[in-house]
């Protein structure tokens, strides 16, 4: 059995959204009067549009963000590949690890002298994520 | 007055508009908020990090139950059995390993070794108990995943342990210190998850590079149990004799290549020219893993029992000691051998050859070990 990533993993923290939404609302209402003071005087308040603009965009970025994605709890299969050579020959096979492979075990004959041929490396290939 | 000065003039008017209503509850707010924040950031800052390390500790509780199920999964896979075995995994699980006495030091390596052994045969006499009709590779894989499983618990446990103290205390330090080790925790937390597919499939994790390299060389001669579960052949390596050794495969098992080591040079009467270890090292930021460095002194890991048998020995016979480390991140040590690891087998081969070369003289005798874990890598 390869235990596989929950859906349960996901959890969303009501505290953040409640901050959020408080950014939000905020953000909004200064926006709003950037607006009506506009309305009623003719003149661009940059300052308050710039700095309202970027609270909304920052708290639609959190927003996203609180979509929490299922956690990673590291039980993900990964891809194990057995290499197989002959000790004679240069014959090289490589195929997906299978249950009972181990370095230096001695498999099936190698087609092209007929000798038995061992298992000369394990390995995984690892994910690019991995090095970050 | 210019476009730009009568922007800027106008600047913020929106946010505190003269007489209108809203724009003084604006200001009200801000400053009602400023003095909270003066007051009560502290304790803001303290619920923050107590939620960050809330979820944090939830991923870990998954993990932990995760891995014991794995666990309890294959020990009933491997034994052919629906038996109850919970009970036994779980007591298991709370094992406590208890360090000896450090207030006399003399003779602490004898005693340490002692509990550790016991410790040790206890492990593999439950799962034989459990799974009566595994053979020694099956034993010794399982042995390896209950270790991991309770690697796991444990540090559930701690982490839980210091979160409920600082939310007790409301200790800001207690919580920071927490939260500041926590990326490495789950790094590490992580990597066992890992390690228990790989333990569970019976595959080579990146520990093993040292007995890989050591295979290697000693693949198509001979070989002989020296000490508990270290198999050594003599190798002819550029003239000279080599005595390899690794710990017994396939199954899990890291052997005792210190006593190992020692056998050999307390036989040889310490007419041995260079001991070379061969190794997994953790790789800093930046390395890349599979990088090959060599070193001097003896790179043996675990309690420090091996070390220290080695260190005493050489420093005996006055034999020269060299290491072979090849860099991997806290991740690829437990989990399934990443392919740069397995490659830098060769690159290890030709070190070993050129320090043989370099260092000794034709007729000479030398002792190569391969130490970590050998799951997956026979001899």
């Amino acid at each position: 059995m390869i235990v596989k990533e929950t859906a349960s993993a996901k959890r969303v923290s009501y505290f953040f959204i409640a901050i959020i939404f408080v950014l939000f609302t905020l953000s909004f209402i200064s926006l709003f009067q950037a607006f009506e003071t506009y309305r009623r005087t003719k003149v661009i308040d940059y300052v308050t549009v710039v700095l309202s603009g970027s609270a909304i965009a920052l708290s639609s970025y959190l927003a996203i963000q609180a979509r929490q994605k299922p956690m990673k709890l590291g039980f993900d299969p990964q891809k194990v590949f057995t290499t197989i050579q002959c000790s004679k020959c240069d014959f090289k096979n490589t195929r997906e690890f299978q249950s009972g492979d181990f370095i230096l075990k001695k498999v099936e004959t190698c087609p092209k002298c007929n000798v038995p041929t061992f298992i000369s490396s394990i390995y995984r290939e690892a994910a690019a994520e991995e090095d970050k | 007055m210019s476009m730009n000065a009568e922007a800027l003039s106008t600047a913020g008017i929106g946010l505190a508009p003269g007489n209108d209503v809203v724009g003084l509850i604006l200001q009200i707010g801000w400053l009602g908020f400023f003095v909270f924040y003066m007051f009560y950031g502290q304790r803001l800052q303290i619920k923050i990090m107590l939620k960050e390390i809330e979820s944090s500790l939830y991923k870990l509780q998954l993990i932990k139950d995760q891995g014991r199920t794995l666990t309890i999964s294959t020990i009933k896979e491997v034994g052919k059995t629906d038996g109850d075995l919970e009970a036994r995994v779980d007591r298991l699980l709370e094992h406590l390993y208890i360090p000896p006495v450090e207030l006399d030091p003399s003779g602490i390596i004898r005693r340490l070794e002692h509990i550790v052994d016991i410790r040790d045969f206890r492990f593999k006499d439950e799962v034989k108990m459990m799974v009566p009709q595994a053979d020694e590779t099956q034993v010794n894989n399982l042995t390896n995943m209950i270790d991991a499983a309770l690697a796991l618990n444990q540090i559930y446990k701690i982490v839980k342990h210091f979160y409920l103290s600082g939310k007790k205390t409301s200790s800001f330090y207690i919580i920071m210190q927490l939260q500041m080790i926590l990326p490495d925790i789950m790094k590490e937390s992580e990597a066992y998850a890992s390690a228990l597919n790989a333990f569970k499939a019976g595959q080579p994790i990146g520990d093993g590079i040292g007995a890989l390299a050591a295979a290697k060389l000693m693949n198509g001669n001979e070989s002989h149990e020296i000490a508990r579960d270290v198999v050594m052949s003599e190798v002819q390596i550029e003239g000279r004799t080599a005595y390899v050794l690794k710990a017994k495969g396939p199954g899990g098992n890291v052997g005792k290549p210190g006593e190992a080591i020692k056998q050999i040079l307390e036989e040889k009467e310490g007419k041995i020219a260079r001991v070379i270890i061969i190794d997994a090292a953790q790789k800093l930021e930046g390395e890349k893993p599979g990088e090959v460095m060599e070193g001097t002194g003896v790179a043996i890991g675990g309690p420090g029992v091996d070390k220290f048998k080695v260190e005493e020995v050489a420093a005996k016979y006055k034999v020269p000691l060299n290491v072979i480390l090849v860099k991997e991140g806290v991740g690829d040590v437990v989990s399934a051998m990443r392919k740069e690891i397995s490659d830098s087998v060769d690159e290890v081969s030709v070190r070993v050859r050129r320090i043989i070369r370099e260092t000794t003289k034709e007729g000479d005798f030398v002792i190569i070990a391969g130490i970590g874990n050998t799951m997956g890598i026979a001899q």
